[in-house]
């Protein structure tokens, strides 16, 4: 019963490692808090489901709501945030949070107000396990398999290539990054590529785990990915995951629990305040990633 | 009658602006869960005159201090808790206040709580009440925030706005401005939250959102920030713009979203800021008048 | 008479020991210079006395009264001015403010009193009068965020004097200036001491530091390795080794 419990708080917790890794790249290489980023997660998710709809295969819906989103980012970043660098940061915030506001009434008046699901006969490459004790659906597999490559990927494109190299120079200062003769704006785009399109890759997941998707299902990721990424250490990928990770067991474990008291969302906004009045800093100090 | 609910609802907000201001124009701190003090104050006065019969002039000042009182701890964690880090706790904040409104009995949990009516020396408060007493308190706000600005605590603010360690090497005390700063905002909140539970004689955790807490902000964001005439215009402008474009409410949330994208990218510093073009258009019109002014006397006198 | 006197002032960072023992005693109405190679500990030993940092091990005593421990507004108060070597104004608020702001530094006390009107006619003329000396008049209304480097340096100093301070400490006044802007100071710095501050300088520049200090400390590596007049200086084997040391390294 517990280990089926810890698999499902780590899928929930692979679900938001992902969602929270969109937040944590804007904000490693800009240093603001995009909350905006929770739009391309539901956005993605509908862009996901009806690319299904049209080809029956979810693989390649998956592609296309990133791909769709990761070129939203592009056009996010080059409109509206580099413009506003260096401003207060109260600014972009609010950019960001109009943004998220657009883009859910967007969705629903485009796609009407009703959740949607995911057709029934829902062709997953995998069956699921079934164990004595455990029971892991194929969706469950599906989630693991894709967070793993992804965040592997991440992890290569990061520390193993040369563009990894310019977004490490440019995440621990920009100014000198320039200096050096990065082309940040290059940088600046792939890192909102990346960001947008894992968090499309996470609604995506997330409607086809809990079988819909609903104009304001952006809302509830949007202020618990700012207590996961501020957990794991503003700016800080591997902190992220760690923290979502935790978060993800935290509520399937105890949620159960506290569940009359108060609402399972608000463990991670609890977790938050008690560990910032304790360490400050986060949980992950901001890791220099060049080391 | 419509009309008044309108203008009470507007002056509620410009209240709640001007004070969300004072915290994030005027010392530099983000506050996004201005909303949670908000409903501290409502459901302060709420309690206090319906379960404890304190008079509701007694329950005004009441629940301003204890929406202030709270702000003190937010005052407090701020110098634990900086910049991003502060503003995610403060949005933390928000929902944890919330959820307790939400959840526990004593608040009404989600069944909400119904507010008994205002009485001032013995006579019912109504609609016009409300609204000539939110005015009242309006000009009170407006005085006291005048006579900051141009006090030597409103210079106090400028530094730890701009650069606190420069503030701190001309013997500005950091701490002690930025804790009295989240007082004061989080207090007049509280004034505005107990108007609003009488006027509307029914409150809910639902009322003080986060939602609310980035309407207010925006208020005071996208009117100026730092400024008096800002969060005041803001409000205005946010609070009757739904009235205005009744015929677009179905767009509304969107035409929210595309306003706040577009005055922070095109005029961060607010529709009437310091430098914006509607301020700089009206300060050079006033000179002009002002200029045509003299030259016209000038000439009067050149003429006798 | 030593206006401040610094013994064996510590302070680690971690396993750095950034200001290692150091001792000076600052004469009232001199010109110190500070010096060293860079990553001395210069500008840490600045923030140290001033209480940006907490020292871990030491005494500094301003005429005699011990304030290791104080934190930055009440070493303020006590009449310790500074400027910064990354200069910060009130980029937002206009330039007379940013003076007038200093000159309130009784005013901060009491959270009563600083209610009052801040631009009254006596702050405003002495404001005035600062920004003359430091040839800023005419400026008063700009934005400071809004001035060239050199007049926010000149800003700095003014916005410093603000506060009458008994002693100015000074983090690389000159960096980034033209040459004439440079001499303007020198003269500057000059006529404030014949007028009783004491300064105190951490200066990069060579030539202006043996132009401007009467005596200069220098330190390596968080410890005072000389100290002097500026011709002594100029000769001591240890100073030039220390510099050269640094050169070769940089090789």
């Amino acid at each position: 019963m517990l280990l089926q419990q810890i698999i499902n708080g780590i899928v929930v917790g692979s679900v938001y490692s992902l969602t929270a890794m969109g937040a944590t790249l804007v904000y490693s290489i800009l240093r603001i808090l995009d909350i905006s980023n929770a739009g391309a997660y539901a956005l993605g998710a509908y862009i996901g489901l009806f690319s299904y709809i049209a080809t029956s295969n979810l693989l390649l819906s998956f592609f296309i709501g990133m791909l769709a989103m990761g070129i939203w980012g592009i056009l996010v970043q080059k409109f509206l945030y580099l413009p506003l660098l260096g401003k207060s940061p109260l600014i972009s915030l609010i950019t960001s949070i109009g943004l998220f506001i657009f883009l859910g009434d967007f969705i629903r008046l485009w796609a009407g107000p009703q959740m949607k699901a995911f057709p029934s006969d829902l062709k997953l490459p995998f069956s699921g396990i079934k164990t004595e004790n455990l029971t892991i659906v194929g969706a469950w597999l599906l989630v693991l398999l894709i967070t793993a490559v992804l965040l592997f990927t991440l992890w290569y494109l990061i520390t193993k290539t040369k563009i990894g190299l310019a977004w490490r120079a440019t995440a621990q200062d920009l100014e000198i990054a320039k200096a050096m003769g990065i082309n940040v704006n290059v940088v600046v785009a792939f890192n909102f590529f990346l960001g947008y399109s894992f968090a499309a890759s996470a609604g995506i997941m997330i409607g086809i785990l809990y079988n819909y998707v609903s104009p304001t299902m952006g809302e509830v990721p949007a202020y618990k990915m700012l207590a996961i990424i501020v957990l794991g250490g503003l700016g800080n990928p591997v902190g992220a995951v760690v923290a979502a990770m935790l978060i993800g067991l935290i509520e399937t474990l105890i949620g159960g629990y506290i569940g009359f008291f108060l609402p399972r969302d608000s463990i991670a906004f609890i977790a938050v305040i008690l560990i910032l009045l304790i360490k400050p800093q986060g949980l992950f100090v901001r890791k220099n990633i060049s080391s | 009658m419509y009309e008044v609910v309108v203008a009470i609802n507007v002056g509620i907000f410009i209240i709640l602006a001007l004070s969300v201001n004072i915290i994030t124009g005027y010392v530099g701190q983000p506050t996004l869960g201005h909303a949670a003090f908000f409903g501290i104050g409502a459901y302060a006065s709420a309690i206090l005159t319906g379960r404890y019969g304190v008079p509701f002039l007694l329950a005004l000042p009441l629940s301003s201090l204890i929406s202030g009182f709270i702000g003190t701890l937010l005052g407090l964690a701020s110098l634990r808790v900086r910049d991003d880090f502060l503003a995610i706790t403060t949005i933390g904040i928000n929902f944890v206040v919330v959820a307790i409104f939400q959840y526990v009995p004593y608040f009404g949990a989600s069944f909400g709580l119904s507010v008994c009516p205002a009485y001032i020396f013995g006579i019912k408060m109504n609609y016009i009440g409300y609204l000539y007493l939110t005015i009242f308190l309006i000009l009170l706000i407006i005085f006291f925030l005048k006579k900051l600005e141009r006090s030597w605590f409103g210079l106090a603010m400028g530094g730890i706005r701009n650069d606190e360690g420069a503030a701190a090497s001309i013997g500005i005390d950091i701490k002690k401005y930025k804790i009295i700063a989240f007082i004061l905002g989080t207090a007049i909140a509280g004034i505005a939250g107990c108007i609003y539970a009488h006027y509307m004689t029914f409150i809910s955790s639902v009322d003080f959102a986060f939602l609310t807490s980035i309407t207010i902000l925006s208020m005071a964001m996208v009117g100026g920030s730092g400024t008096i005439r800002g969060p005041i215009i803001g409000a205005i402008f946010l609070g009757l713009a739904p009235e205005v474009f009744r015929f677009a409410m179905e767009y509304r949330m969107l035409i929210y979203g595309a306003l706040l994208v577009l005055t922070m990218r095109f005029q961060p510093e607010g529709l009437l800021g310091e430098r914006s073009y509607l301020w700089m258009t009206i300060k050079k019109l006033f000179r002009e008048t002002k200029d045509i002014k003299e030259i016209e006397s000038g000439a009067k006198d050149g003429n006798s | 008479m030593a206006i401040l006197k610094i013994e064996k002032l510590r302070k680690y960072f971690g396993g750095v020991k950034a200001v290692d023992g150091v001792s000076v005693e600052v004469e009232r109405g001199e010109i110190l210079g500070v010096i060293g190679p860079n990553g001395a500990g210069k500008t840490t030993f600045f923030n140290t006395i001033c209480g940006v940092y907490r020292p871990d091990g030491g005494k500094i005593l301003l005429q005699n009264r011990e304030i290791q421990g104080l934190t930055s507004f009440q070493i303020a108060r006590l009449g310790i001015a500074r400027t910064f070597q990354i200069v910060k104004p009130f980029a937002d608020m206009i330039v007379l403010d940013n003076i007038i702001s200093a000159i309130g530094i009784n005013r901060y006390k009491s959270i009563w009193g600083s209610f009052r009107n801040c631009r009254t006619n006596e702050a405003i003329s002495k404001a005035k009068e600062l920004l003359e000396m430091v040839e800023l008049e005419g400026y008063e209304q700009e934005k400071a965020g809004a001035l060239s480097l050199g007049y926010i340096k000149r800003l700095e100093i003014a916005r410093a004097l603000g506060i009458n301070p008994k002693i100015i400490m000074l983090d690389e006044p000159c960096a980034g200036l033209s040459h004439d802007a440079m001499e303007e100071f020198i003269q500057l710095f000059k006529r404030l001491t014949t007028e009783g501050l004491t300064i105190m300088m951490v200066e990069h520049n060579m030539p202006t530091a043996m132009a401007l200090c009467d005596r200069m400390i220098v330190l390596d590596y968080g410890e005072k390795i000389a100290e002097g007049k500026p011709k002594e200086i100029q000769e001591n084997e240890k100073v030039i080794e220390a510099y050269l040391g640094k050169e070769e390294e940089n090789a």
